[in-house]
């Protein structure tokens, strides 16, 4: 190290001098041949790596753990392997000189001269030259780095993944063989058919019903291309190969290539959309919006809202992942309220012990501590509004997703279209109908009409606006009775039905609770009514009074508690009963679970109608 | 005539001690199912069971469960509750003993609740599972999965922080076991006396 520091100092020194005198003396280079071609070859792939962005750091990130394993130590062995192998720690054969010519040393070969500079190489064991050469560790660093940026081009996740699965696939491919005659005929019967095939086969059943073997039709069968068990591998690879050129010859013939230039040229019009489109999947944007405005506070301590609010924004999965069938609250809690309402608001929409959620907890909004008159104000101008709960980006958003949605069934639409024109342009051509031609155009007959149907289906399925994105009202009042408003809004084009509801303070806990499910539900879906008809109970007919109060007296006799307890499975508070809010401690075991259940199945069947997510 | 004074206050003491005593057990009588209510009844129900035999609880057991496949048997469950609770009745109300009888009551109570909760522990696919796959009787291959079923109620209960209570003391295990089945069927779908009942069955018979 030391004698190239000095060397390389002294070099420096005769080019700044050479640098005054201008008449560029100071160039003598005289390299050996190892280091450089290190370096050249270093440089190739590492410009390699850098055209193809592999050297990105988001993309190295991105390498799983195994991959980079594999490549640290694929490089180290052949960087190490080709190290010893050429001899790159010995000083180099040759060297390279480019200096002007006074200065080549007798008896190199010179490669050629331009002007006063001449390019030249030279044996180490006849021309004694000053050569520099890079120290070992350096050497051996380049080498292993060769290999390194070798391995990041040429590997990746999805190709190490390949690799990895290549051993396992050969194994496969190895048993994969058509199945025999044998096996295909005795197919084994339907699971539980055995007794009927029996009694079928001695005569007590006149016919198999449900389990008479599938007949198949024998124009639907497909040669299997499979290999034959009795199939020599080079017969087996000629068929392959065969066919594969077949398929390219087909390509070719049906015009293929056209059909996917036009398809192409159309998604590149529509190239905003599409980028729009995998933007909007790829960064989860939410797929609707819905918003309750109220002017209850919120149930936790600033503090807590904060916390959740920075910390911990996807709070709510688990929140209501986990939601128990009632909420107990003390007495004096100022809270009480608006946290039945969270519960209840839980409970309708995200649950999912009772049914599958009918929404995704994070595309929802209660806005806590609201003005009770924000839903009128909403109706003037909601923009404004929106904007003021920090929401508007959000319900733009939803609103251009849902034209994206449109605007990429079109485009499928008219890919289609394209798809079947030239289908039918090129069959008009070919009259010459034979039957493979036949196969093939049945086959894209169906699939294009597969295509269709999904695509008509999708269209379909794409929720209106105004059903992906909703606001509410939910207005504590002291007021009793006081009837609840609707106001046509109308945001981006588009009629929303904004509801204003309105209830009354309640003391009684379980009274509180049944009322907030009522009121809140009717807010959310005004067409949802919870009868008897949809209730579980036993008996639906009308229970007249003396009925529910022999149930009350028979939940006061002082012996067999538990069991008497099971007549409040019939007792459906969803539907009135108020005597079971009314007892003390009736409510802590009444089966709320039953009831609760069916009474949100039932609003979310109603609810998913009018509501849903694109 | 002239009533002296500490006649009409021993009158009156008497007057207030009857009202008390009489509003005390209206109380109970009128509202069971107030938390303390129920916790004197748990503690009274484990006592019956200490009282007890185990044959005499299996022996009620089986009865019951006969009565349920026949003479119960119904879809409408308000009736099938009722012909229970009166075939129970019925069968504790032979008994000539006081204290045998109350304990009667109180024990088959807990079995005719565990026998209305069999399908739900054990729902209409584990049950035909079951019934595919057990080589003995079915009866005893239900009794067992029920039991194992009620062994891990009681295990989460024992889990959970509670107060530590001697063997004895019902009524502190009354408390505990009320607390924590208010709570296990609030988080879980399932019916406050199920719990209960399992409970009480499991600790009841382990003894």
């Amino acid at each position: 190290m030391k004698r190239l520091y000095t060397r390389l100092k002294s070099n420096i020194e005769t080019s700044l001098s050479g640098i005054r005198g201008a008449d560029y003396d100071f160039v003598r280079l005289h390299i050996g041949t190892n280091s450089l071609s290190l370096v050249l070859v270093l440089l190739i792939c590492l410009i390699t790596a850098y055209k193809i962005d592999v050297l990105n750091w988001s993309y190295l990130k991105g390498i799983n753990t195994d991959l980079a394993f594999v490549i640290g130590l694929f490089s180290i062995i052949l960087g190490v392997g080709f190290y010893n192998f050429w001899q790159l720690g010995k000083k180099s054969l040759y060297t390279l000189h480019y200096t002007k010519t006074k200065y080549i040393p007798e008896g190199v070969n010179i490669l050629f001269t331009y002007k006063s500079f001449s390019f030249a190489i030279s044996n180490k064991t006849k021309v004694k030259a000053d050569t520099v050469e890079l120290p070992s560790v350096i050497r051996q660093l380049l080498s292993i780095s060769i290999f390194l940026s070798f391995a990041i081009i040429a590997l990746d996740n999805g190709e190490f993944d390949k690799l990895k699965k290549f051993p396992s696939e050969i194994l496969q491919a190895e048993g994969d063989f058509c199945p025999n005659n044998e096996d295909v005929i005795d197919a084994p019967p339907k699971a539980g058919c055995e007794l009927i095939i029996r009694a079928y086969k001695l005569g007590y059943a006149k016919d198999l019903g449900i389990c008479e073997p599938k007949k198949i039709d024998p124009e639907k069968l497909q040669v299997c291309q499979k290999r034959r068990e009795d199939e020599p591998y080079l017969h087996y690879m000629s068929r392959l190969l065969l066919s594969s050129i077949d398929k390219q010859i087909a390509f070719f013939e049906d015009n293929k290539a056209k059909k996917i230039e036009d398809k192409f040229r159309l998604q590149v019009k529509e190239l905003e959309i599409l980028k729009d489109y995998q933007r909007y999947a790829i960064s989860a944007a939410p797929r609707a919006s819905h918003h309750i405005w109220t002017n209850l506070p919120y149930p936790e301590n600033k503090f807590i809202e904060q916390y959740r609010k920075y910390f911990k924004p996807s709070y709510c999965i688990e929140q209501f992942q986990n939601q128990t069938n009632t909420v107990r609250l003390k007495k004096d809690d100022e809270r009480r309220d608006s946290k039945t309402l969270e519960h209840v608001y839980g409970q309708l929409l995200f649950n999912p012990k009772s049914r599958d959620s009918v929404a995704f907890c994070k595309e929802y909004k209660i806005h806590w501590n609201s003005q009770p008159d924000t839903c009128k104000q909403f109706a003037k101008n909601p923009k404004a509004v929106l904007k003021e709960s920090k929401v508007l980006a959000e319900v733009e958003l939803v609103l251009n997703r849902h034209d994206i949605a449109n605007s990429i069934l079109s485009l499928d639409e008219k890919i289609q279209k394209i798809e079947s024109t030239s289908v039918s342009s090129v069959t008009a051509e070919n009259n010459k109908s034979n039957s493979k031609n036949k196969e093939n155009k049945s086959a894209t007959n169906t699939k294009g009409k597969i295509v269709k149907a999904k695509i008509a289906k999708n269209k379909q399925q794409i929720r209106k606006k105004n059903e992906l994105v909703s606001f509410q009202c939910f207005m504590q009042t002291d007021e009793k009775r006081k009837k609840n408003l609707t106001n046509n809004v109308k945001l981006d084009n588009t009629k929303f039905l904004v509801r204003t509801g309105y209830f009354p303070k309640i003391d009684n806990e379980g009274d509180s609770q049944i009322s907030m499910y009522k009121e809140f539900s009717k807010v959310l879906e005004n067409r949802f009514h919870y009868s008897k008809l949809k209730s579980r109970s036993d008996i639906n007919v009308e229970q007249n009074l003396a009925e529910s109060k022999d149930d009350a007296e028979l939940l006061r006799a002082p012996s067999y508690l538990f069991t008497r307890l099971e007549k409040l499975k019939n007792v459906d508070i969803f539907l009135g009963n108020p005597w079971v809010l009314e007892r003390d401690g009736l409510l802590d075991v009444y089966p709320y679970h039953v009831h609760l259940q069916n009474y949100v199945k039932s609003f979310r069947s109603e609810y998913s109608e009018s509501r849903g997510r694109l | 005539m002239k009533k002296s004074p500490l006649r009409i206050n021993v009158f009156l003491f008497l007057c207030s001690l009857m009202l008390t005593l009489m509003a005390s057990s209206t109380s109970y009588a009128e509202e069971p199912y107030l938390q303390q209510n129920r916790v004197d009844y748990i503690s009274k129900v484990l006592q019956a069971f200490s009282e007890t035999p185990n044959n005499k609880l299996f022996n009620t057991y089986s009865y019951v469960n006969v009565i349920e496949n026949n003479n119960c048997r119904s879809s409408l469950s308000d009736l099938k509750v009722e012909c229970l609770l009166s075939y129970a009745k019925n069968s504790c109300g032979e008994i000539r003993n006081t204290k045998s009888k109350n304990n009667c009551e109180l024990y088959s109570d807990i079995i005719v609740v565990n026998k209305l909760s069999e399908k739900t522990f054990v729902n209409r696919t584990e049950r035909y599972r079951m019934l595919k796959n057990t080589n003995y009787d079915f009866r005893t291959a239900m009794s067992n999965r029920l039991q194992q079923k009620y062994s891990r109620i009681v295990t989460e209960f024992y889990l959970t922080k509670k107060p530590k209570c001697d063997d004895k003391d019902f009524n502190c295990l009354a408390k505990g076991l009320e607390e924590f089945c208010l709570d296990y069927t609030n988080t879980n779908s399932l019916s406050w006396q199920y719990c209960m009942s399992a409970s009480i069955w499991f600790i009841g018979i382990s003894k």
